[in-house]
């Protein structure tokens, strides 16, 4: 089952202008993209987005209007959950409550007619797989949650399936299992070589747990990068402030000197941009976006200072490693989001007073 | 304090009301026991005679043969129905659904009587002779209702991706309400088997008005009411009954109760 990297290009999924209505609402607008062989993908978005039911597209639980899924190549117009290649591991787990664990486990080798003996010891296997090794004969009703879900995971795994499907799984566990199921499944999809399509919406969860995410609003893909790319370089400002916090600028165009835009940023005065900060280029209505953790508070005189904005703190919150302060831009009502690592904080900082602001023109993104 | 003197007027006015509910149901037990065979206090002598005669009586033993078959076979019927009911019901959407369903609980505010003479009547005219069988009829019309609320709890409170589940893992629809949806609602069909078992075995007006020659047990008992001398022996199948009918409720109202928990749900509500 192992699937190295050299693979990696191959889609498994074809997805292509997927198109899913329930009466008036459209909740899939036409979507398309690919997903590679052996891929954590993960579709972040809010909820109503359209991100579960595309999950339910592919799984066949849903069928859609229009376009085209292709699942290693075969076309699943038509074919049933129960005929594709595909498993899912639902949000509630549904682990069968009149079932023993290894019953669970076996109930869907048991579907292909295997024998005894092979569908005890891939039982076994699989158990041991998500640490649940000797829970064959328990009853499933007596798990926790955090059980469940890895029963849930044997379950789907045994099967071997070409994709596993995750609809939010480990949004019913608390925040410390929560994070170590994250990195147990990144782990274990690692080791499997099994494609991953996760459905979450918590952007934390999917920028650790990713290859690829795709971004949706509003039953559309907004944006499909790798965690660092949509950090780095998110293409809008919806998808900027999903993943991530962002400080919005107001920005207005003074010249465009052959790849290079000239503008004033609101509060930070005017500097030079290269057109690749404008992915989508300059409008009317866009914005100059800087991450908190872009700014630094100048605390050390003889500190590096790249360019200097001047403002007054409104607010700190202390969260052990960092502090969060919100800033007032002089000169604007603008209020800015700064993180600071606490190590690189040399004096206390505190509301009221007047600090000197460092920024770098090349983390501005202009973004609309 | 005003909140204790309302408590206690609030206790003997629960006290009255089980007085006037459960006192009547008392006094069956009691005169069966009785020797004499007039029924008024003073009681005589103790005697298991009545119950004796209860097991010799040959109509009276054919009238309790034959509400047993009604019984069982309307609420198997009934179930059965009351599942495809209650499965449409909560898992599919179709126009008029609302209407079906109203339709289907009708029965159970209707007076009895109505819908024993208006069955008579269609009976008759479509030529059918009267039978057990016209009874089985009138019961499950009558148990459907009762059968289909309870199921649609049941299967209401199935959580949907168990089925999805399931055929996610392979199997067929059918392979997965036989495996998945029948275990996991059981506990509501045991319940809605016993519920219908236990209406239709003491069920008189719409069996008095659809039977022919062959009468069920309440048939039978109130055409025995008209010999006084026979009276303690009805007495006596009326202890019989009724503890045949709490224990059926008792187990019904457990099952359910065991599905419940089975499905993850609070108990609460039921029938009872």
């Amino acid at each position: 089952m192992k699937q190295e990297t050299n693979s990696e290009a191959k889609p498994i999924i074809r997805i292509e202008s997927i198109q899913k209505n329930y009466g008036v609402i459209e909740a899939l607008k036409s979507i398309s993209f690919n997903i590679n062989q052996g891929e954590f993908l993960t579709l972040l978005g809010p909820s109503g987005c359209g991100k579960t039911t595309l999950l339910r597209v592919i799984a066949g639980f849903e069928m859609p209007n229009a376009g085209l899924v292709e699942i290693d190549g075969n076309n699943m117009e038509g074919i049933p959950a129960n005929q594709r290649p595909t498993n899912m591991v639902f949000q509630s787990y549904a682990v069968f409550p009149h079932m023993t664990v290894g019953k669970n486990v076996a109930y869907g080798l048991k579907a292909r007619k295997a024998d005894r003996q092979t569908i005890s010891e891939e039982v076994n296997k699989a158990l041991a797989m998500v640490g649940m090794e000797g829970f064959n004969d328990r009853p499933s009703t007596a798990l926790s949650g955090g059980q469940r879900q890895r029963v849930a995971l044997a379950r789907a795994l045994i099967l071997k399936p070409k994709v596993l499907l995750l609809d939010e799984p480990l949004s019913a566990l608390d925040k410390r299992l929560r994070e170590q199921m994250q990195s147990e499944l990144r782990q274990l999809q690692r080791s499997v070589g099994i494609t991953f399509i996760l459905v979450t919406h918590d952007q934390e969860e999917a920028l650790t747990m990713s290859d690829r995410i795709a971004v949706m609003f509003d039953g559309k893909i907004a944006q499909l990068a790798s965690p660092k790319e949509l950090y780095r370089r998110p293409t809008n400002i919806q998808v900027a402030n999903f993943v991530g916090t962002m400080n919005f600028l107001n920005l207005d165009l003074l010249a465009q000197e052959g790849g290079d835009l000239v503008v004033e940023i609101e509060g930070l005065g005017k500097t030079t941009l290269t057109i690749d900060q404008a992915p989508l280029g300059y409008q009317s209505n866009s914005m100059a976006g800087i991450r908190p953790e872009m700014f630094t508070i100048i605390t050390n005189q003889g500190q590096a200072k790249p360019m200097i904005a001047k403002g007054r703190i409104a607010e700190t919150q202390y969260f052990g490693d960092m502090t969060y302060f919100d800033a007032n831009l002089e000169g604007t009502d603008r209020v800015v989001t700064i993180s600071m690592r606490n190590s690189d904080i040399s004096f206390d900082i505190n509301i009221g007073d007047d600090v000197e602001i460092g920024w770098n023109p090349n983390s501005i993104l202009v973004l609309n | 304090m005003a909140k204790a003197k309302q408590s206690r007027y609030l206790m003997v006015y629960i006290g009255i009301f089980l007085v006037f509910l459960y006192s009547p149901a008392l006094l069956l037990p009691i005169f069966s026991f009785n020797d004499s065979t007039i029924v008024a206090f003073p009681l005589g002598g103790f005697t298991l005679a009545w119950f004796i005669e209860v097991f010799k009586t040959e109509p009276l033993l054919a009238a309790a043969l034959n509400s047993l078959l009604v019984a069982v076979i309307t609420s198997v019927f009934a179930t059965i129905f009351g599942i495809f009911a209650a499965r449409a019901s909560t898992r599919y959407q179709f126009t008029g659904k609302r209407g079906i369903m109203g339709l289907i609980m009708v029965p159970m505010v209707l007076p009895e009587i109505i819908i024993g003479v208006s069955l008579l009547v269609v009976i008759l005219q479509l030529g059918f002779n009267l039978s057990l069988t016209t009874i089985i009829l009138g019961h499950i019309l009558l148990c459907l209702p009762f059968c289909t609320a309870i199921l649609s709890a049941g299967f209401q409170g199935l959580d949907r991706s168990f089925e999805e589940a399931s055929q996610d893992l392979g199997r067929s629809r059918l392979e997965t309400f036989w495996y998945i949806t029948l275990p996991l609602v059981m506990p509501a069909i045991i319940s809605s088997l016993l519920i219908s078992f236990t209406i239709s075995l003491d069920e008189f007006i719409i069996a008095f008005f659809l039977s022919g020659t062959d009468a069920t047990l309440p048939v039978y008992i109130w055409g025995q009411l008209r010999f006084p001398t026979r009276i303690p022996i009805i007495l006596a199948l009326g202890t019989v009954l009724l503890l045949v009918s709490l224990t059926l409720l008792i187990i019904a109202e457990y099952f359910r109760r065991i599905g419940a928990r089975k499905t993850g749900n609070e108990i609460k509500g039921g029938l009872f």
